[in-house]
């Protein structure tokens, strides 16, 4: 399965993916994972390529119409990525409106809490990534995760 | 145990496993979290520093070679061009210790200044280079150029890119080598002394020690053949196998590890082996030339991807002709931007009024010369800046011909030209855009900073100081964000003959606390546009033309206050 999680710099995209990934490993997947950091980082377009299988996976970059799921946390980076994507992927895309659900610093984990419905992980696996991922906000991230995760898709 | 690991992690995992004692760098993007994620997990049992630059880490880590403790020296692909010159000897000398040079590429220039392939490297100083393809194989990878750099009496290059430095993928953690080497010096004039007589007798082992490595590549590991057709064969290397892999899966492989010296006799068995052979690999087609030495008929990429980097849709292409149509939407391009508070945008409102020629350097600063702000126009290299003022100002006779670095390039490779360019009784002005810390790369410890990498306190040297005792005699330290102050700097500058050097100090905005976000009294705002003109972030322009500020993303530092001729945004 191939997953993009796309946002602007800052927008907390990375610890999003490093949560999904570590919990993907717990679950028995083979997993990569492929971001790139350093300039983009200052306020500019941002995409992660996540994919696992429980088979060996080879290349660290998702192909044109691929991506089954994409995480946006920018309507515009979904946009940009779009190519990427299947034409039937699922797409979440985070809104002002989510905004003001969650805890400001935790849109990343109401996020992951709405994918979550759509991979096949344990609930154990995600709260293992939790407490090795997570420093700052814990009970805040851990609610937006649950209330995301309660919404589900529509 | 497995666990997720980058490419960097797992290359920082790997010299701890080998038994590395000491680890040197400057950073890099996308080398610098080998180093930190050295000092973070292994600081106990490896030392490690950011050296000033490429060449300083290196030469230090050969020193720490000679004295028998295993090295490991990383740096980005454009380091090495600071380094060759120590590199190039050093492949002479040998080593005793082991010691492995990490260099990163990075294809498709994510943040780089050009595309250069380190293999060309490998090749030219006679050493032998490592290609893994990911951070599984990068891990194992360090343990083998240990094993190479000791047995054979050789530096050893281990090459990544971006999309193997910066790939997470599953790593199996195992124990660490304790059996270190004997230390000590061992005085050997003839060996360590690179006398032209002494040199001679070098250069026939470095042939020697080349055709030993010749026949090791032929049976090293990491060069292996996979067969399965008999219609297509690949020979490929580093990410690239992998992207081959998605594709092909059922095509036969040269997988090559090490890629200098190539292993020629396993090449032409495998040519021999298949109908149709092809060469896939990023940047130069470095091993399609060498095998085209070998009278082998191979099929190499496009002229086109030998810029960039390839992905699995690119190497479809080259290896089944056809085209994938990528239809991308048409979306504002998003750049990265200097950061909200960022001191160095203040310092380029006030360079912009002056209409200076900037000759610029590598930093965050380098994004000055990009829209609004259009305010820099050279950058070559790290350091380069102030030779170039130099030089040009030699030529024009113009003291508002000037440069800007930042404070870690400056102890770089800045300090040498700031030396070169007093001497030379330089006419023009270098702003030292001092922010405290090496930002670019994500705020690593330099020498201004009073602090090392293992996290000891120490010397704080300030800019300032080495512009006079180099015997500049117009030195000023300003406040970056006192707008103000740095105008009447520059003016007072422009009535001096020879050379200035003003140093812009604030902290960068990433390192401390968030002042008060400023807001916009509506009623003031004239929706003039000035404000705008900052290129700051967090000023945004509403329907009505007017600004607003985001105060998630204000910092507080005041520049917009300033700059609006009415008096419209406070705090």
């Amino acid at each position: 399965m191939d997953i993009i999680i796309v946002g602007i710099g800052g927008q907390g995209t990375i610890l999003a993916s490093k949560v999904l990934c570590d919990a993907l490993v717990e679950e028995g997947y083979d997993v990569k994972k492929s971001e790139v950091h350093g300039m983009s980082q200052r306020g500019g377009s941002v995409i992660t390529h996540v994919r696992f299988s429980k088979k060996k996976v080879y290349s660290p970059l998702i192909r044109v119409n691929s991506a089954d799921i994409v995480l946006s946390f920018n309507e515009d980076e979904t946009r940009r990525y779009s190519y990427l994507a299947k034409e039937d992927s699922r797409v979440i895309q985070l809104t002002d409106e989510d905004k003001k659900k969650v805890f400001s610093q935790s849109l990343n984990m109401f996020g992951l809490g709405k994918l979550s419905k759509l991979v096949d992980v344990s609930i154990d696996s995600w709260y293992k990534s939790f407490r090795n991922n997570i420093k700052k906000f814990y009970d805040e991230n851990i609610k937006a995760f649950e209330i995301g995760r309660n919404e589900g898709i529509k | 145990m497995r666990k997720l690991l980058t490419g960097n992690e797992a290359i920082a995992r790997g010299a701890y496993e080998a038994g590395v004692e000491f680890a040197s760098a400057y950073p890099g993007t996308p080398s610098t979290e080998i180093l930190e994620t050295i000092a973070k997990l292994y600081k106990d049992k490896i030392y490690c520093e950011w050296s000033s630059n490429e060449k300083t880490a290196l030469e230090a880590g050969i020193g720490a070679s000679l004295a028998g403790a295993r090295v490991m020296v990383t740096m980005k692909h454009v380091g090495l061009n600071v380094a060759a010159d120590p590199l190039l000897t050093l492949s002479y000398t040998g080593v005793n210790g082991a010691l492995v040079i990490v260099v990163a590429d990075d294809p498709a220039m994510h943040s780089s200044q050009n595309e250069q392939d380190t293999r060309h490297y490998a090749r030219f100083a006679k050493i032998p280079i490592l290609e893994p393809s990911d951070p599984s194989e990068a891990k194992k990878m360090v343990k083998l150029a240990v094993k190479i750099s000791e047995e054979f009496d050789t530096p050893v290059i281990l090459r990544t890119t971006t999309r193997v430095s910066h790939v997470e993928g599953i790593v199996e953690l195992e124990e660490r080598l304790e059996k270190q080497l004997e230390k000590g010096f061992k005085i050997n004039n003839q060996k360590y002394v690179m006398i032209p007589a002494y040199a001679k007798k070098r250069h026939t082992f470095v042939e020697d020690r080349l055709k030993k490595l010749q026949e090791f590549s032929e049976k090293c590991e990491y060069n292996r053949m996979e067969i399965n057709s008999e219609e297509v064969g690949i020979i490929t290397s580093s990410v690239s196998y992998l992207y081959c892999k998605e594709v092909m899966k059922d095509a036969s492989y040269l997988k090559i590890g090490l890629s200098w010296p190539l292993p020629v006799n396993m090449i032409k068995e495998f040519a021999k082996k298949v109908k149709k052979l092809y060469v896939v690999e990023e940047l130069d087609r470095f091993m399609e030339e060498n095998i085209k030495l070998l009278g082998i008929d191979v099929i190499g990429k496009p002229d086109k991807f030998i810029e960039g980097e390839l992905d699995p849709d690119k190497v479809d292409e080259i290896l089944t002709g056809r085209q994938i149509v990528v239809k991308m939407e048409n979306v504002k391009p998003r750049p990265p931007v200097l950061c909200p508070g960022c001191p160095h945008r203040s310092v380029f409102w006030v360079l912009k009024k002056f209409k200076f020629i900037v000759n610029g350097d590598i930093g965050c600063y380098t994004l000055g010369t990009l829209p609004p702000l259009e305010i820099l126009h050279t950058t070559i290299c790290m350091g380069a800046s102030i030779g170039m003022m130099h030089g040009m100002s030699k030529v024009l006779n113009d003291k508002k011909i000037v440069s800007v670095i930042g404070d870690s390039t400056f102890f770089h490779t800045g300090i040498n030209n700031l030396i070169s360019a007093a001497y030379n009784r330089s006419n023009g002005i270098v702003f030292i855009l001092d922010n405290r810390i090496t930002a670019m790369t994500g705020a690593q410890d330099h020498p201004g900073t009073g602090k090392t990498l293992m996290g000891d306190e120490t010397v704080t040297i300030y800019p300032e100081k080495i512009a006079e005792a180099i015997g500049v005699k117009d030195v000023k330290v300003v406040d970056s964000y006192d707008i103000k102050q740095v105008e009447d700097s520059i003016k007072d500058s422009l009535s001096r003959e020879g050379l200035s050097v003003i140093v812009a100090r604030r902290e960068c905005a990433l390192i401390v606390k968030k002042d008060k976000a400023y807001s916009v009294n509506k009623d003031l705002c004239r929706a003039c546009g000035l404000c705008l003109q900052t290129g700051c972030p967090a000023l945004i322009k509403d329907s009505d033309g007017k600004v607003r500020i985001d105060e998630s993303l204000c910092n507080g530092c005041s520049l917009c206050a300033r700059v609006c001729p009415f008096g419209a945004i406070s705090r």
